[in-house]
């Protein structure tokens, strides 16, 4: 295949591709600039191997990998601390929504809760968790990629998915929950489980 | 064939994230599935962790692209 129909075969499985890339990036940079220069990087990169490319296998699950890569590679240190593992209940916003007595409030007492929320704030609370729990729940939210697929992209075992989705779910509910409280969408202390 | 047993609560819920995520077996899907028709209780809490994880998903992704975001990876390989 010469240079130029390569070239144009990539950017055809790139086209698609490049918007949740992008939305990868940003919400791993958390900067929009750093996540244009982080999805231009991935291309270079990939078109560099895209020969090697095995046609008719999941192109976005091998570039999202190289890209991750490279933000593994070249990442900054500096970190928001992220929160402890330790002591977070199960199905934490049900429980508190629960409390607060929004359960029959509502037909969809999530939204209630979760709408009040912009995207910033969800990343904000994405951003407490540890990197390696974000990683996992960044390609989950945004692809409808099962969790062998987030396996493939992350390099890791399917369990080890798993564990960290889960586990990520609970931090990020007690955040999101924490946001809601410090935004008066819900009030304060409603909801404590405090005895 | 007959239809599988319902799971109880216990069951089902340590299911709860597996399931909502569509990560079970056929079979266990089915058991859950047989348990949220008949416990009211667990239908709900299960609802509810579904929109929470929908309403995130839907969110994240209205992240706006940069409007040239193609044309700059163009540039990217162009200049590569």
């Amino acid at each position: 295949m010469d240079g130029s129909t390569l070239r144009r075969e990539f950017e055809s499985n790139l086209a698609p591709v490049a918007g949740v890339a992008y939305r990868v990036a940003y919400n791993l940079t958390r900067d929009r600039e750093d996540a244009v220069d982080l999805v231009q990087d991935a291309t270079v990169l990939a078109f560099r191997a895209y020969e090697g490319f095995r046609r008719g296998s999941n192109f976005r699950a091998w570039f999202l990998r190289i890209l991750t890569n490279r933000f593994l590679k070249t990442r900054s240190r500096k970190r928001v601390e992220s929160v402890s593992l330790d002591d977070t209940e199960d199905v934490y916003l049900f429980k508190k929504s629960r409390e607060a007595g929004l359960l029959g409030n509502s037909e969809d007492p999530a939204r209630l809760v979760l709408d009040g929320l912009d995207v910033e704030a969800v990343q904000e609370a994405m951003d407490r968790l540890p990197e390696e729990f974000k990683m996992a729940a960044v390609l989950y939210f945004l692809n409808d990629f099962s969790y062998e697929q987030i396996a493939d992209v992350l390099e890791i075992p399917v369990g080890t998915v798993r564990s960290r989705l889960h586990r990520g779910r609970k931090i990020l509910q007690k955040e999101l929950w924490d946001v809601a409280e410090a935004r008066g969408i819900v009030s304060r202390g409603e909801g404590s489980t405090d005895v | 064939m007959s239809e599988p047993c319902a799971f109880d609560c216990y069951q089902a819920f340590k299911r709860l994230d597996d399931f909502v995520d569509r990560e079970l077996t056929g079979e266990e899907m089915e058991q859950v599935k047989r348990h949220l028709e008949l416990c009211e209780a667990c239908a709900i809490e299960f609802q509810f962790e579904d929109d929470v994880l929908k309403c995130l998903k839907e969110k994240l992704q209205r992240i706006d692209l940069p409007p040239d975001l193609m044309q700059r990876l163009s540039s990217a390989l162009d200049e590569a």
